[in-house]
């Protein structure tokens, strides 16, 4: 059992920890050196490939968001950061069910300080109903996992093929943590209220430890391949309207962890390795597009799409970070995201799910349209009127912001290092002439919809409703009218209670107005029990007289024997 | 206008050349009718791009979008009564 608790994970913890504690130039070393030291301790660990791979990735990305984050001076959040951190690792290293429970927790704890450290009202709002919502997935798994230990099943084991209530109740914990839905809302709602930096780290770590739990547990699942696929799609849908930035990277994180979901759910080793090399690609680029993000909203104060504009001449750096790790979410040939869709691709069509692989094509025409085509046209080089105010961008931001291109690069050309970190390190043969062609027809056939459409891509100024609607609305409104009715049901009653104890106290105290009001006895006479001689005095002074002439009696009867 | 025109002359090329390397040089692994007519992946990128614009602007946006104050508490407040 301790083994489970003796993990890579755990240096970042404490390096969170010690980060509360010491001064700001040793902090600074700290948060760098933690994730060096946890990446050490991953690659030198004997866990089986998957967990490598998760903890490796999970490793860089704290890392490059560490870097991003160095001029951040508030301790609490970065503490709040590296626990986070080191307690994703720690789930995906966990042997037991108990392991992975305590620091499921301890994530879901971590992440919604990061929610509410940025200090605003919505922060706190959206940071309440994050941790309702992990708390229930949490609670959900540890029904689960109480089923399974009673059950003599302690340490972590696959699933599939079952259909008893631990595994619906565990696959339901996991779904809140993977987003999918309609368990999904929290992404959308939480994400783009947290700080720049404490984004980089959400969009990395909850929904991928959902993933990897997901493949460790459930692969094979087909059910989750409908949900899959519907997350893929939706997911790009909404961001296609979406006009908050980092909103629309929430809903891009489901409709790519929908890609990954659908993988896994086909559960051939061509799936399960397409669903963790899209993990890992997906952290790079997604880490990437979200400090670029977190860069422009810092630089401008601005959030939405329809107030940003021609931001690539101000912020080149930040733009073509941007660019690059935009083309990677689409999957365009020679960057990271086209090789692992390449194996999800080959996956789908050697199973023969072919109407997933359509659909997952189109998904791939959504993300183009919604992150590549719209955020590059109209946040940084499209034509734009208005002259934004921008402020500089740290150096370190930028020097995250081009590792993470460079890794979304590197990886893209050279695909096997994804290929030899998968657990069953199968090729996706990315660079044949088919699967080139075919991506770049379907981009530049979807380009040109979207320039035969352009007037109308720009978002408009709104919300889009989420299945969070239904804790926000129907259930406040429920709780509003079902409150005070209860607090007048409880009036009521106590009133008609207290009523009844009084009327009951007065009969307890003399329970001969009961006789009188009942059997219509004669009611006594009032009178001044005080001055009443007859009440005490007079019983009391026979027993004193009856005891003392025994006394006397007995005193005659001993002393005439004697 | 001319813009619009340069772009939709650069896609078009881009397009062009596609289907011509896949026509000379391709050898598709699987055997379903996109992976093996050329020029496929076009028409479903464009209907794609098209499906999705409509979902999206024209469905999920009438269903689904609000003013931005929609969850703000004075309206919580009013409907809670």
């Amino acid at each position: 059992m301790l083994d489970s608790f003796m993990q890579p994970g755990l240096i970042l913890i404490v390096a969170g920890i010690a980060a509360l504690i010491v001064p700001d130039s040793v902090r600074k070393v700290i948060m760098i050196a933690g994730p060096v030291f946890t990446m050490a301790a991953v690659i030198f660990s004997d866990e089986d490939k998957l967990a490598v791979m998760f903890g490796l990735i999970f490793s860089l990305i704290s890392l490059i968001a560490a870097i991003y984050n160095l001029n951040v001076k508030d301790r609490f959040e970065l503490a709040a950061e590296a626990v986070y951190a080191g307690s994703s690792i720690s789930v995906v290293f966990a042997d037991s069910w108990i392991g992975m429970l305590i620091f499921w927790e301890v994530m879901a704890i971590a992440s919604w300080l990061i929610v509410v450290s940025s200090r605003t009202e919505a922060a706190s709002k959206a940071g309440f109903r994050y941790l309702l919502v992990h708390l229930l997935g949490g609670n959900l798994l540890l029904a689960g996992i109480v089923i399974k230990l009673a059950s003599g099943s302690t340490m972590i084991e696959c699933l599939t093929g079952n259909a008893d209530a631990a595994y619906w109740l565990i696959l339901a914990g996991v779904a809140v943590n993977a987003a999918i839905p309609p368990l999904n809302a929290w992404i959308a709602d939480a994400y783009p209220e947290s700080t720049m930096g404490g984004t980089v780290y959400m969009g990395s770590f909850t929904t991928k430890v959902g993933v990897y739990c997901l493949i460790r547990i459930f692969a094979g699942s087909e059910l989750l391949l409908y949900f899959g696929v519907f997350m893929a799609v939706w997911g790009a849908c909404m961001a296609l309207i979406e006009n908050d930035l980092r909103r629309l990277f929430a809903y891009h994180i489901i409709s790519q962890v929908g890609y990954m979901v659908a993988s896994l759910a086909i559960g051939t080793p061509t799936g399960i390795d397409g669903a963790s090399a899209h993990a890992f690609n997906h952290i790079l680029y997604k880490g990437t597009l979200l400090m670029c993000a977190g860069a422009v909203i810092s630089a401008t104060g601005k959030r939405k799409i329809s107030e940003l504009g021609g931001l690539a001449k101000k912020m080149p750096v930040t733009a073509y970070c941007f660019l690059i790790a935009s083309m990677a979410i689409a999957g365009f040939p020679l960057l990271n995201g086209f090789v692992s869709k390449s194996l999800i691709m080959n996956a789908a069509a050697e199973s023969g799910f072919h109407w997933a692989e359509i659909l997952l094509m189109i998904a791939s025409v959504g993300t183009l349209m919604s992150v590549t085509l719209k955020v590059n046209y109209f946040v940084f080089f499209g034509k734009c009127e208005k002259d934004i105010e921008v402020t500089h961008v740290p150096l370190n931001r930028k020097v995250a912001m081009i590792m993470g291109a460079c890794s979304c690069i590197i990886t893209g050309i050279l695909p096997n290092i994804i290929y030899s970190l998968t657990p069953n390190q199968i090729d996706g043969h990315p660079f044949t002439v088919d699967h080139v062609t075919q991506y770049v027809q379907l981009f530049a056939a979807a380009a040109v919809a979207f320039v035969m459409y352009l007037e109308h891509m720009k978002p408009k100024d709104k919300i889009t409703l989420d299945t969070d609607w239904f804790y926000r609305k129907p259930l406040k409104i429920c709780i509003n009218t079902l409150s005070p009715a209860c607090d007048s049901i409880r009036c009521f009653v106590g009133n008609k209670l207290g009523d009844f104890f009084t009327c009951a106290n007065e009969y307890l105290h003399n329970p001969r107005l009961m006789l009188e009001k009942w059997f219509r006895v004669k009611p006594a006479k009032p009178r001044n029990c005080l001055e009443d001689d007859d009440v005490l005095q007079k019983p009391a002074g026979w027993l004193i007289a009856v005891n003392f002439g025994v006394l006397v009696l007995l005193l005659v009867f001993v002393f005439a024997n004697i | 206008m001319q813009n619009k025109k340069r772009m939709y002359l650069l896609l078009l090329i881009v397009i062009a050349v596609a289907l011509t390397a896949e026509i000379l040089f391709a050898h598709p692994h699987h055997h379903m009718i996109w992976n093996v007519i050329p020029g496929a992946d076009i028409i479903i990128g464009f209907l794609g791009a098209w499906i999705l614009i409509f979902l999206a602007k024209k469905i999920i946006s009438a269903l689904f979008q609000r003013e931005q104050d929609y969850y703000d508490d004075r309206g919580g407040e009013h409907h809670a009564g």
